[in-house]
């Protein structure tokens, strides 16, 4: 079981860091995976999802031509659970497998890639800021958040001069959004990922990054 | 605007009897059979036990969708009256599709691509899972690793903890436990629930393996989801 939840654990770590954007840590998080899964190993994994995968098909292929509908789907699992059991393919193996592969296919696809948009690190947080038309995005990742902390940051925005309004929450997710004379925001937080649009008066812009840095820091403990 | 547009309500059923693949999945008539008998079950409350009652905010839901249903629609919260109605939004792929190399903005911001109701689904799955306790992050969606023809089952749960033995009456389960997420965002579709056992009966092939079907429908109503935990053994 080792191997496999550290897989997955670092499969969805990778989503939290391609939803910042966060190519360098993609790359750290694979090479420390592949680090921890011999050659060998990786291979008879991903040769055990390609068997899996080629056997499905060339079956479905071969009933394709008598079934249609579900009396394919139902003779197609009866023939190819039969023959994964005889020869041996374990779907465990052959799932673990598919994900190394679709690893090895990003990592291939972000090779020369440095950076999509520049991360901003701190000490307990990352995030990203883009500047739209008529706003920012900014997208930060809270990795020891696991309770959101709405009192603080309803007492952040008061102190920006926002009016906020919390739509709806659970422990681990904030959905709210808060106004002021002259810009609108809103804020999810969905631990360990929080997210702040801004939109505001051009003319209006000042100390946006300094003022969106307080925000996400109203929820580190 | 009304409180029933905000929150979803989510009633988690899970249905009693344990189907095994060996007696259901080898005869199309008995399949159909069976999974019309769990639909009628279901829509009844018959063989069936109240596992949670559910408040989901649809920007909650959003954020699941995001994170373990890759398929990063542009806001469930936004396109929530379409969804609420059963209407299917219009595909927004942007044309002409995006090359290799330019995949970046769409990995980072991928646009509609069908399929509302197995979306909702998933993500109301995810979130039921979460609710019990069972760790998201042990939980792998196989969708970006699906190829065409091939199959994978919807999630894999490497989860071995007590959280997952709520769901389990299999004594023997050893991790993962494989699930395969139905939805429709009208009444219950019995072939989904038979195309779901068959699709579990590709994966299952000893008697410590287990599979959930999790089968999502409205109420004649349309007032109100439900979503039925089937197990599934050998």
């Amino acid at each position: 079981m080792g191997i496999a939840s550290e897989l997955f654990q670092i499969t969805n770590s990778i989503k939290d860091n391609l939803w910042l954007g966060d190519i360098s840590e993609i790359h750290k998080l694979i090479n420390s995976l592949f680090e921890k899964i011999n050659d060998e190993e990786i291979r008879r994994y991903i040769e055990a999802s390609i068997k899996f995968r080629d056997h499905y098909r060339s079956l479905r292929k071969e009933l394709k031509q008598e079934h249609k509908g579900l009396a394919l789907f139902l003779n197609l699992s009866i023939k190819f659970n039969k023959r994964i059991q005889k020869l041996g393919i374990n779907p465990r193996d052959s799932i673990i497998g598919a994900n190394l592969e679709y690893i090895e296919k990003l990592k291939e696809k972000i090779r020369a890639v440095k950076e999509i948009i520049p991360v901003r690190r701190q000490e307990k947080y990352k995030y990203t800021l883009r500047r739209y038309k008529y706003g920012y995005e900014a997208r930060a990742i809270i990795p020891d958040l696991r309770v959101v902390c709405t009192d603080k940051l309803k007492e952040t925005l008061l102190k920006l001069k926002f009016q906020p309004w919390i739509i709806a929450e659970t422990k681990s997710f904030l959905s709210s959004v808060a106004f002021s004379d002259n810009a609108y925001l809103e804020i999810v937080i969905f631990a360990p990922r929080m997210y702040i649009v801004l939109k505001i008066l051009p003319e209006k812009v000042q100390n946006v990054e300094r003022n969106i840095k307080s925000l996400i820091e109203s929820q580190i403990s | 605007m009304s409180t029933s547009l905000h929150t979803l309500q989510v009633e988690i059923l899970r249905y009693n009897n344990v189907i095994s693949l060996r007696n259901v999945a080898t005869n199309i008539f008995i399949l159909r059979q069976t999974a019309s008998t769990i639909a009628t079950d279901l829509l009844s409350r018959q063989n069936t036990s109240i596992l949670a009652n559910l408040s989901v905010f649809p920007g909650l839901l959003e954020q699941y969708n995001i994170r373990y249903t890759e398929k990063w629609v542009k806001r469930i919260d936004e396109n929530f009256l379409e969804y609420y109605y059963g209407l299917k939004p219009a595909l927004n792929i942007p044309h002409p599709s995006p090359s290799q190399s330019a995949s970046f903005p769409y990995i980072y911001h991928k646009f509609f691509s069908g399929d509302v109701s197995g979306m909702i689904a998933e993500s109301i799955f995810i979130y039921f899972l979460d609710h019990l306790g069972i760790n998201i992050n042990l939980i792998g969606h196989l969708r970006p690793m699906k190829q065409r023809n091939a199959y994978q089952p919807d999630y894999v749960i490497w989860d071995g903890s007590n959280a997952i033995k709520t769901l389990i009456q299999n004594p023997q389960f050893q991790p993962p436990l494989y699930a395969e997420v139905k939805g429709s965002t009208g009444g219950i579709d019995p072939s989904k629930i038979s195309k779901a056992f068959t699709q579990l009966n590709n994966v299952l092939i000893s008697n410590t393996d287990s599979g959930l079907a999790f089968i999502v429908f409205k109420d004649s109503q349309r007032v109100s989801y439900t979503g039925a935990i089937i197990e599934v053994t050998i």
